[in-house]
C-alpha cells in the first residue's frame, strides 16, 4: 500500500503549504517538506492553485501496487518552489516513469536523500534569514553513568560522599559566620555546650509511604488514598554525622522546610534531655558563578520546552506543530520569522512522549499493540526530524520516557528516533542535563527534584524549592531516600559545584520565573517550565540578559 | 547518701582492686577524689594528653549521671522511724531463719520469715521481713476427739514426723493444733459447721510431709489405722500468708510507725529494711489513692555473646562481649539510663554511656556493680529467662568469677539456676530455666506473648513488626564475631544493634500496656505478679475461692490428684453451619458471660452441689433444687448460696464499676489501669468455669462443669427454635428468620430482610424477647450483624462487621487461614486479597480474576519468593528427629555446604520447596531461598498450588462458586508455564553460552549484536521494554534499600541486617541481583 498526499502550493507566502482537512495526517497539517511528511505518506504531489478552487486542498491518495503516477500529477511537479528538490524529484519521477527504477528505491531515496538536500535555504525567491549561531558545550559526563554497575552497593556511600562534599565547604564559610563557637561531631557534644554541628538531616515522617505497609497484617478497609503531600505536623528532623544521630528540637529549624538528605550547619546545644536545641542554621549557599558573558551582543535564544506528551489524550497534535514551525521560521511574517531566527538551541526537558506502561511487560506483541507503541515514537520522531533539521535541539529523559527510572537518567537511545537520529543537531541527554550555551551555563530536569520536594516538604511556590535546592547546594537531596537514585559509590552527581546562570525544572505545571540572587552577587534565572502538552506553553530564554518569555500556541479559534 | 554503697563496698573490694584501671571509667566514682588521681597518674604515663582529657571528662560525665541514677534518698522520717512506712509489694517471698526475739519473745529455732519487696511512693526500696506467720493446715476430726486426744494425736504426730525427716534437726515438728470449726466447701451439707483440727507445723515444708504421713494413715489407739482428709494442705506457703492477711498481689501495704524495728544486720540491699509481726501489717484494697503505681524501676537488658562459626553459643566455650542496658521508671516515657558495656573498646554512642572493657569478668562485674547500683524492681527483656540470665551465670561460672551471682536484693545470696518445666492445659508444656533473683521480679516478654498472643512467630523481629510496626535489623549471629574482631566502630555498631534489642522489650512492655494490665490481674485474683507468667490459670482462681472460702468459714478439700479418672464430659455445642454466601444481613445474637451467668442463674457450685447419696437422703423439695440437664442436682440460692456464683457476681459487678469508671477518668494512667482491671475482670471469671473442669486441677468437679455446658447447649437450641417460632410470615413478619450457625456463646440469624438497618431492629427484639425467658443474670444480647456473610464451616467464617447502620466498622474472619506458621505469606496475602474482594467490592469475578492472575504469575515464574518463603523452627538436630522434616535435611545440606551460616538449633529455617527429581520426597525438595535466587532453581509450582493455596481457596470459593476447583485451579491461565534455568545443575557445566536476539531468542553468531536480522525492525519496541524492566526494577530497588537504611535508623552505615522474618529480606537481595542482569542486558544496546 502506497500512500499519496497531494497538495498545493500557496503563490502568495511562496511558502508550501496546505491547509487542514481530514483524512490527512496529522504531521502534514502545516508546510511540510517532502522529507518531514508522516511516515505514513510515502508521496506528496503538489497540484498548483491553478487546480479547481472547489475541491479540498489536500487529498490522500492510497495506490494498492500499481508503480505507475498519473502523468498529470507529474507535471506539477517541477512546480514546488526548492529547486534542488524540484529537480531532483523531478528527475526521479521520471526514471520511475520510465520503469528503470522500482518504487521501492524511490521512496527510500525519496526518505533519505531528500532531507539533505532540503537542508538548503528555502525561500530563495525571498530574503534570506540566518539562523543565529551559538557556542554549545555539555557537560552531562558527570550524570553519565558509564562502567558502574549494581554489584552490591548500598546508598550510605553517596549519603557519605555528599557529607564530605559539603561539609567541606560548610567548614570553610564557618570563621565568616560564627567564628567563636567550637565545631563538634554529633558524638562530641556536650551538655550545655554551645557549638556547631554539620551533618545530614533525616526527617521523620509519620505519613511517609513505605514498601513494608504492603505486608502490614490488616488491609485498612478504606483503600489508602496517597496523599499529595506527607508533611505532618509530628515531623520531627535528627540531624546525623558518621558518628552518629542527635534528635534536634527548637523552634528555628521547620521540619517542614528540610528534607532528609540536606547537609547544614547547625548552631545549638545538647539538652539534658539529649536532644540538640537549635539556634541557628547555616546552609552552604549558592556555588560561585562565573561571569555572564555576552551582555552587550545580540539576542539569541534558548527555547525551553517539556511534557510534550505525545501519545496522551493531553496532547494536541496541532499545537506541537505550530511550535515546530514557529521554531523554524515558517509561521508568520517577517517579523515574527525574523524572532525565530534568533532561537539557537531547543531543550526538551523530559516526558515526550505518553506509552502505555501495559504493554510493556510480558510477551511480545501482536501488530495491534506495535503500533500503540509506535505511533507515539513515530510522531515525537517527526517532530524532532523537522527541528533538528533547522538547528540543535537537545532532548532529555523524563519520568514517563522510555528510560531507566533512577536518577540520573540516562540518554534516550537513538533506536527510539529513527528519522532524527540521523542528524547531528539531536543530542540525546541526561537528566540533570548541564551545557554552555555561548558559555551561560544552564543546568536543568525534568522535574524529578521539585516534584519530590513538594511531597516531603512545603514551600510557597515551585520557584522556592528550586532556589532550596540552589542553597543547599544540592539539586536532589532526597534521592536516595524517597526520590530514586543510581547508588554511586565514588561520586555525588548532584551536588552544585558551579552555580548556574539558568536552571530550569521541566514538567510544572504553570509557568513561573524569578531571579535568585546570591550573597557574591550570583545571579540565576530558575524557570519552572510547564507541561506544553496541557498549557501550550513554551518558554524562551534570552542568553544576552537571561530575560525570559514565553510562547504560547492555542489552537482555540 | 552513698551509705548502701558504702556498706557495699568491702563486699566487693576483692574483685575491684585486682582490676586494671580501665575499669574506672565505668565504675562509679564514689570516692571520686582519690580514683582521679590515680587514673590521671597512670594515663599521664602513657602519656597521650587527649587520651586523659577525654577520659576525665568522660568520668565527670558519668559520675554526675550516676548521682542520677541513684535511689532517691530517704527522708528523715522514715530514718527516724517516726514514720507510717507505705508501698507497693511486687514480691513476696520466705526464708527459715531464726525467729525474731524482739517480736516475738517467747519463741526460739527455726521460723519461716516472710519477706515483701516494694517501692514507696517517692521511690525508696523497702524490704519487709514479717514474722510470726505459721503454716498450717486442716483436717477433719474425727467424731468424739476431746482435747486429751487431741495432745496425744500431736504427739504421735510429732513421733511420726521425726521418724520421717530424720536428717532434720528441729527442736519441734508440730507446732500446735487446734480444735476449730469449720465446714467443707464440698457438697451441700444442712449442718452449719463440723470440728476440725487446725495442725500448725514450724516451717512450710512441713505441711506437704505431714499431710503425706496423714494420706498414707496413722494408727491412733484406739480407733486404729486411719487416714485423714487434708484440707488446705496445698496452699503455698507465701500465698497463705496472702489471704490471711488480705494482701493481693501488687497492692499497698502499711506499717504503721514504731510497729516496725529497723533490722540490726540488714541483709538485703534494700533502702528501708524491717522487721515486723504479721498482725501489724495493713492491707490496702487497691482503690483511690492505692490504685496508682509506686515509681518502680524497670531495667531492660539485653547480651550479646561471640559464638563460633556454624555453632549456637554456649556458655562454656563463647565469651559475653555485650551487654546492653536501660532503666525506665514506671510512668514515664523515656530510659533514664541507657548504657552498654563492651568487651573491647567501642566507639562511643549519642546518648548512650559506653563503657569498655579489657576482660570478659570486668564486662560481668561490671555489670552485676550495675545492677546493684541501679537496685531494679523489674527485670524485663526478651528470652531472659531461658537465655540471657542464664548464660551470664553459667558463664561467670566456667570463667570462675564466684562472686557474680549476686544479683538479688538480698546481699550475699546467689542466683540459682534450675530447670523447670511449665505445663498448662491451656498453654501446653513449655519447658524453661528458672532464675531466682529475690527481691526482682522477671518478666520475660517472650513468654508473656507466647501466653497471650497467637502470632505465627514469637522472634523480637516479627513480634516488634507485629505490635509496634517496625522491623527489627537483624544480625546474624555469624557475623556477631567478626564484628568483635573488628574495630572500635563495628563493636559500635554491634553496640547499637545490642541497645536496640534491649529498648524493644521496654516499648513492647509499654505499647502492651504490661505492667498495668499485670498488676491489675495480680489485684484482682490476688497472686502475687510473679505467679502470673510463672503459672497456670487454676492458681489464680484457687487464690479467689481460698479467700472467698476464709470469709464463708469454708475449708477446701486437698483431692487427690486423680488424673483423668474423671473422664471428660461434653463440651459446647456447635449448631450444624449452613455454608454459604449470605448477601443479606446476618443479625448475631450473643449471650453475654454465658458462662459466668449460667453459674450464677442455677446456683452452681461445691457447696450447693447435691450428690445422688444425699438427694434421696435429705429428700429436698424439688422446688429447692436445680436439675441440670446433664442430671446433677443443685441446691436454689435460697437454701445456701454458692461460692462460685457469689465470687463471679463480684467479679462482673467490679468489672461494670471498672467500666463504668474508665468512662468518667480523664488521666491516661489511672485509665491504664482501669482498662487493666475489667480485662484482667473479665479474664478471671471466665476461667473459673475452667478451673472445675480442670481434671488435674486444685480443685476439680466436673458435675459443675458438664452442668455448665450442657445448659449451654439447651440455650443455644432454645433460641434457634424460638427465633424461628416467633419471626415467621405467619406472624406478621415479613419473611421467616433462619439460624443458619451457632457456636458457643453466640447465634447467627437471617431475618431475610435487605438492610442492615431492620436486621438490627429485628436483632434487637428478638434479643429482648428471648432474654425475657431466660434466668437473670442471663441475656441475650444482640450486638452486630454481617453483611455480607461468607460462612465457610464450623467455626470457619468471614463478614464485614456492622454496628451501625451507616458504615460497617471491619472486616471479620475467624479460622480462615490467617497467620498458620506452616503457610507461605502468598497464602495469605491471596485470602486476604480475595476476601476483601469478595466482601468489601463485592466483586466476586474480580476475586477469581485475582486468583487466576495470582497462579498465572506463579506458573509464569514472576512471583516475589519471599511470598513462597515457609519458616520452621530447628529445635533439636536432624538425628532427633523420628520423621524427616524439610527444614530439617535442609539445615543439614546447608551444614555440608557451608558450616558457618547453617542454621542451628533454636534458629527458624527458611526454606521455598524446588522442582525436584520425579520420586523426590517433599522433604528433599526444600532448599535455602537465597541459594533458589542466587542459582535461578526452579520452584515446585505443583506442591505450591496443590498443598499451600489450593485448601484454602477452595473452602472460601466453593460456597460461592460452583465449580470452584475446576474454574480456579483448571483453565487458559494454568497453561504457560515458565521454568528458570539453574546455574548450578550439571548440565549447565557442559553448556556453550552463546548471545541470543532479545526478541526471538534466535542465536546471534559472531557479532555483538542485540538483535537478529527479523528483529531489528522492532528495535524500539524491544528496547522500551528492556528500559522497562530496568526502571521497575530500579524503583523497587530505591524503595527496599532505603527502607532498610530507615529500620537500621543510619545513612551513613552499609545494612548489615540478615533478617529473614523480614519480608523485603529476600525481595531485597532478588532486587539487587536482578537489577545487576537486567543493567547488562541494557548495556547491549548502547553499542
Amino acid at each position: 500500500m502506497i500512500n499519496i498526499v497531494i497538495g498545493k502550493l500557496d503563490n502568495n507566502t511562496k511558502n508550501w503549504r496546505c491547509g487542514v482537512s481530514n483524512p490527512v495526517p496529522l504531521a502534514c497539517k502545516a508546510s511540510a517538506l517532502p522529507c518531514e511528511l508522516h511516515p505514513h505518506i510515502d508521496v506528496f504531489f503538489d497540484l498548483g492553485l491553478d487546480i479547481l478552487d472547489n475541491i479540498p486542498n489536500v487529498f490522500l491518495f492510497q495506490t494498492s501496487s500499481s508503480p505507475q503516477i498519473p502523468n498529470a500529477f507529474c507535471s506539477r511537479l517541477p512546480s514546488l518552489n526548492n529547486p534542488p528538490c524540484r529537480e531532483f524529484t523531478a528527475d526521479l519521477l521520471s526514471l520511475l516513469d520510465a520503469g528503470a527504477l522500482s518504487l521501492q528505491f524511490f521512496f527510500w531515496l525519496v526518505s533519505t536523500a531528500l532531507p539533505t538536500i532540503a537542508m538548503t535555504p528555502m525561500d530563495i525567491e525571498t530574503e534570506t534569514l540566518d539562523r543565529r549561531q551559538s557556542l554549545y558545550r555539555s557537560m552531562d559526563e558527570m550524570f553519565e553513568i558509564q562502567k558502574e554497575m549494581y554489584k552490591g552497593q548500598q546508598y550510605s556511600q553517596i549519603y557519605y560522599i555528599r557529607l564530605h562534599l559539603i561539609r567541606t565547604l560548610i567548614y570553610s564559610l564557618l570563621p565568616n559566620w560564627k567564628p567563636h563557637l567550637p565545631v563538634c561531631t554529633v558524638l562530641g557534644l556536650e551538655k550545655g555546650k554551645e557549638c556547631i554541628v554539620v551533618g545530614t538531616l533525616y526527617k521523620h515522617m509519620k505519613l511517609k509511604p513505605t514498601i513494608l505497609s504492603e505486608y502490614s497484617k490488616e488491609r485498612s478497609v478504606t483503600p489508602l488514598v496517597t496523599p499529595d503531600n506527607f508533611v505532618h505536623e509530628d515531623d520531627n528532623l535528627v540531624l546525623e554525622d558518621e558518628s552518629g544521630r542527635v534528635n534536634l528540637k527548637g523552634s528555628v529549624l521547620s521540619p517542614s522546610v528540610y528534607v532528609t538528605g540536606n547537609v547544614v550547619a547547625l548552631h545549638g546545644k545538647e539538652t539534658n534531655s539529649g536532644d540538640f536545641l537549635v539556634e541557628d542554621i547555616l546552609e552552604a549557599g549558592l556555588p560561585p558563578q562565573l561571569d555572564l558573558p555576552n551582555k552587550s551582543g545580540e539576542d539569541k535564544y534558548v527555547v525551553l520546552v517539556s511534557g510534550l506528551n505525545v501519545g496522551s489524550s493531553s496532547s494536541n497534535p496541532l499545537q506541537l506543530q505550530l511550535l515546530v514551525d514557529h521554531i523554524t521560521g515558517h509561521l508568520g511574517d517577517k517579523k515574527e520569522q525574523q524572532s525565530a531566527a534568533e532561537i539557537v538551541q531547543v531543550v526538551v526537558a523530559g516526558n515526550s512522549v505518553k506509552i502505555d506502561h501495559s504493554l510493556l511487560n510480558g510477551q511480545n506483541l501482536g501488530s495491534k499493540d506495535q503500533s500503540k507503541l509506535y505511533e507515539p515514537l513515530k510522531e515525537l520522531d517527526i517532530f524532532l526530524t523537522q527541528i533538528a533539521a533547522s538547528m540543535p535541539i537537545d532532548i532529555m529523559p523524563g519520568y514517563n520516557d522510555p528510560a531507566n527510572f533512577a536518577l540520573p537518567q540516562q540518554p534516550l537511545n537513538r533506536c527510539l528516533f529513527r528519522g532524527s537520529s540521523a542528524y547531528n543537531t539531536l543530542r540525546s541527554c541526561t537528566n540533570p542535563h548541564l551545557f554552555d550555551v555561548d558559555n551561560v551555563r544552564f543546568l536543568g530536569t525534568s522535574g524529578q527534584n521539585i516534584d519530590d520536594l513538594e511531597k516531603y516538604s512545603e514551600a510557597k511556590d515551585k520557584l522556592e524549592f528550586m532556589e532550596r535546592t540552589l542553597r543547599w547546594r544540592h539539586l536532589a537531596p532526597t534521592a536516595p531516600n524517597t526520590l530514586g537514585c543510581y547508588p554511586f559509590t565514588d561520586r555525588d552527581p548532584f551536588f552544585i559545584e558551579s552555580c548556574p546562570h539558568v536552571y530550569f525544572v521541566g514538567n510544572q505545571d504553570k509557568y513561573a520565573t524569578r531571579i535568585v540572587k546570591g550573597s557574591e552577587g550570583q545571579v540565576v534565572r530558575v524557570i519552572c517550565v510547564p507541561k506544553f502538552s496541557e498549557t501550550g506553553v513554551a518558554v524562551m530564554v534570552n542568553l544576552k540578559n537571561l530575560e525570559c518569555h514565553t510562547l504560547s500556541f492555542g489552537t482555540d479559534i | 547518701m552513698n551509705k548502701g554503697n558504702g556498706r557495699k563496698r568491702p563486699a566487693q573490694q576483692p574483685p575491684v582492686s585486682q582490676q586494671p584501671p580501665k575499669q574506672h571509667a565505668a565504675e562509679p566514682a564514689m570516692e571520686e577524689e582519690d580514683m582521679d588521681e590515680d587514673v590521671f597518674i597512670e594515663e599521664n604515663l602513657i602519656d597521650e594528653d587527649e587520651l586523659i582529657l577525654r577520659d576525665m571528662q568522660d568520668r565527670e560525665a558519668l559520675a554526675t549521671r550516676l548521682e542520677k541514677w541513684k535511689r532517691p534518698a530517704l527522708s528523715t522520717g522514715y530514718q527516724s522511724q517516726s514514720e507510717n512506712i507505705v508501698f507497693q509489694q511486687l514480691e513476696i517471698d520466705y526464708v527459715i531463719g531464726e525467729s525474731h526475739k524482739g517480736l516475738i519473745p517467747n519463741s526460739s529455732g527455726p521460723a519461716a520469715i516472710i519477706r515483701i519487696f516494694g517501692v514507696t511512693k517517692e521511690g525508696n526500696s523497702v524490704c519487709c521481713n514479717v514474722h510470726g506467720f505459721e503454716p498450717y493446715f486442716y483436717i477433719s476430726c474425727p467424731s468424739g476427739m476431746g482435747p486429751d486426744d487431741i495432745s496425744r494425736f500431736h504427739q504421735l504426730l510429732e513421733g511420726r514426723m521425726r521418724e520421717v525427716n530424720r536428717s532434720n534437726n528441729v527442736p519441734k515438728f508440730i507446732h500446735r493444733i487446734e480444735l476449730v470449726q469449720k465446714k467443707s466447701i464440698m457438697y451441700y451439707q444442712q449442718h452449719s459447721s463440723q470440728p476440725f483440727l487446725k495442725i500448725v507445723v514450724t516451717l512450710p515444708t512441713m505441711v506437704a510431709s505431714c499431710r503425706g504421713i496423714l494420706d498414707k494413715g496413722i494408727q491412733i489407739d484406739g480407733i486404729g489405722m486411719k487416714s485423714f482428709m487434708t484440707y488446705e494442705s496445698n496452699v503455698l506457703f507465701v500465698l497463705r500468708f496472702m489471704i490471711d492477711c488480705n494482701i493481693v498481689g501488687g497492692n499497698w501495704i502499711e506499717v504503721p510507725a514504731h510497729k516496725y524495728k529497723k533490722t540490726i544486720k540488714s541483709l538485703s540491699s534494700s533502702q528501708l529494711e524491717f522487721d515486723c509481726l504479721y498482725s501489724e501489717l495493713i492491707s490496702h484494697a487497691p482503690e483511690g489513692e492505692f490504685s496508682k503505681m509506686a515509681p518502680f524501676r524497670i531495667l531492660s537488658f539485653d547480651i550479646e555473646c561471640a559464638g563460633r562459626k556454624g555453632l549456637f553459643p554456649e556458655p562454656t566455650h563463647d565469651p559475653v562481649i555485650q551487654i546492653a542496658n536501660l532503666v525506665t521508671l514506671q510512668g514515664e516515657e523515656q530510659p533514664f539510663v541507657r548504657n552498654v558495656m563492651t568487651l573491647k573498646s567501642c566507639s562511643p554512642i549519642v546518648g548512650v554511656d559506653v563503657m569498655s572493657f579489657d576482660t570478659e569478668r570486668e564486662v560481668l562485674l561490671a555489670w552485676r556493680d550495675f545492677v546493684r547500683e541501679i537496685d531494679p524492681d523489674i527485670i524485663i527483656g526478651y528470652n531472659i529467662c531461658k537465655f540471657d540470665l542464664p548464660y551470664l551465670i553459667q558463664r561467670a561460672e566456667t570463667l570462675g568469677i564466684t562472686e557474680f551471682p549476686l544479683l538479688g536484693r538480698i546481699r550475699n545470696s546467689r542466683v540459682r539456676v534450675k530447670d523447670t518445666t511449665f505445663s498448662s492445659r491451656q498453654y501446653g508444656t513449655r519447658e524453661s530455666k528458672e532464675v531466682t533473683l529475690e527481691g526482682r521480679v522477671q518478666f520475660d516478654l517472650l513468654q508473656a506473648m507466647q501466653r497471650d498472643y497467637k502470632l505465627s512467630s514469637y522472634s523480637l523481629n516479627s513480634v516488634s513488626a507485629h505490635f509496634l510496626n517496625e522491623q527489627k535489623e537483624d544480625v546474624h549471629h555469624s557475623i556477631i564475631s567478626d564484628l568483635q574482631n573488628g574495630n572500635p566502630e563495628t563493636r559500635r555498631r554491634l553496640a547499637v544493634y545490642c541497645l536496640k534489642d534491649a529498648y524493644l522489650p521496654q516499648r513492647l512492655l509499654d505499647k502492651l500496656m504490661y505492667i498495668y494490665n499485670y498488676v491489675e490481674m495480680a489485684r484482682v485474683t490476688g497472686v502475687p505478679i510473679s505467679f502470673l507468667l510463672s503459672r497456670g490459670q487454676s492458681i489464680k482462681v484457687l487464690s479467689q475461692l481460698l479467700r472467698k472460702a476464709k470469709q464463708k468459714n469454708l475449708v477446701l478439700p486437698n483431692v487427690k490428684q486423680a488424673g483423668s479418672e474423671q473422664g471428660t464430659y461434653e463440651g459446647a455445642t456447635v449448631l450444624e453451619a449452613r455454608a454459604g454466601f449470605y448477601e443479606k444481613p446476618i443479625a448475631t445474637l450473643d449471650f453475654a458471660s454465658l458462662y459466668p451467668s449460667i453459674m450464677m442463674a442455677y446456683n452452681l457450685c461445691y457447696c450447693t452441689l447435691v450428690t445422688s447419696e444425699d438427694a434421696k437422703k435429705l429428700n429436698l423439695p424439688p422446688e429447692c433444687v436445680n436439675k441440670t440437664p446433664s442430671g446433677e442436682t443443685f441446691v436454689k440460692s435460697d437454701l445456701q448460696k454458692g461460692i462460685l456464683p457469689e465470687i463471679l457476681e463480684e467479679l462482673l459487678a467490679a468489672r461494670r464499676r471498672a467500666k463504668a469508671d474508665l468512662k468518667e477518668a480523664k488521666d491516661p494512667l489511672v485509665k491504664a489501669v482501669l482498662d487493666g482491671r475489667q480485662l484482667a475482670l473479665k479474664i478471671s471469671a471466665n476461667s473459673v468455669y475452667g478451673f472445675t473442669g480442670a481434671t488435674i486441677g486444685q480443685l476439680p468437679c466436673l458435675e459443675i462443669s458438664s452442668s455448665v455446658t450442657s445448659y449451654g447447649r439447651q440455650m443455644i437450641e432454645h433460641t434457634k427454635k424460638l427465633v424461628e417460632d416467633k419471626f415467621t410470615t405467619l406472624a406478621g413478619y415479613e419473611h421467616n428468620a433462619e439460624v443458619i450457625y451457632g457456636d458457643t456463646d453466640s447465634v447467627m440469624v437471617q431475618f431475610g430482610v435487605p438492610t442492615v438497618d431492620e436486621a438490627m431492629k429485628l436483632g434487637r427484639e428478638a434479643a429482648d424477647y428471648i432474654s425475657a425467658t431466660f434466668i437473670k443474670p442471663i441475656k441475650l444480647e444482640f450486638e452486630k450483624v454481617y453483611f455480607p456473610y461468607l460462612l465457610i464451616s464450623k467455626k470457619r467464617y468471614a463478614g464485614l462487621y456492622w454496628t451501625n447502620p451507616d458504615k460497617f466498622d471491619k472486616m471479620d474472619t475467624k479460622g480462615i487461614e490467617t497467620v498458620r506458621r506452616d503457610n507461605c505469606l502468598l497464602v495469605k496475602n491471596l485470602v486476604t486479597e480475595c476476601l476483601h474482594k469478595i466482601l468489601i467490592d463485592r466483586d466476586v469475578p474480580g476475586a477469581v480474576q485475582f486468583v487466576k492472575d495470582t497462579i498465572s504469575d506463579l506458573l509464569m515464574n514472576r512471583m516475589d519468593l519471599s511470598l513462597l518463603v515457609i519458616t520452621k523452627g530447628l529445635t533439636k538436630t536432624g538425628e532427633d528427629y523420628e520423621v524427616k522434616a524439610a527444614h530439617v535435611e535442609l539445615a543439614e545440606r546447608m551444614r555440608k555446604r557451608d558450616a558457618a551460616t547453617a542454621p542451628n538449633v533454636g534458629d527458624r529455617v527458611p526454606y521455598v520447596i524446588i522442582k525436584g527429581a520425579k520420586s523426590a520426597k517433599a522433604y528433599e525438595k526444600s532448599e535455602d531461598p537465597i541459594f533458589v535466587l542466587e542459582n535461578n532453581i526452579p520452584i515446585d509450582h505443583g506442591y505450591y498450588l496443590e498443598n499451600q493455596i489450593k485448601k484454602p481457596l477452595l473452602r472460601i470459593f466453593e460456597p460461592i462458586l460452583k465449580n470452584a476447583s475446576s474454574e480456579l485451579f483448571h483453565g487458559s491461565h494454568t497453561r504457560s508455564i515458565s521454568i528458570s534455568t539453574p546455574s548450578n545443575s550439571g548440565i549447565m557445566k557442559f553448556a556453550k553460552k552463546q548471545l541470543s536476539c532479545l526478541g526471538c531468542k534466535a542465536k546471534i553468531s559472531g557479532t555483538d549484536e542485540t538483535l537478529c536480522s527479523h528483529c531489528k525492525e522492532r528495535e524500539a519496541e524491544f528496547y522500551c521494554k528492556s528500559v522497562a524492566s530496568v526502571s521497575e526494577l530500579e524503583k523497587l530497588f530505591g524503595k527496599l534499600w532505603t527502607q532498610c537504611q530507615e529500620c537500621q535508623g543510619s545513612l551513613h552505615q552499609d545494612v548489615l541486617c540478615t533478617s529473614r522474618d523480614c519480608p523485603i529480606f529476600y525481595r531485597r537481595k532478588k532486587a539487587q541481583k536482578d537489577m545487576a542482569e537486567a543493567k547488562v542486558q541494557l548495556e547491549r544496546w548502547n553499542f
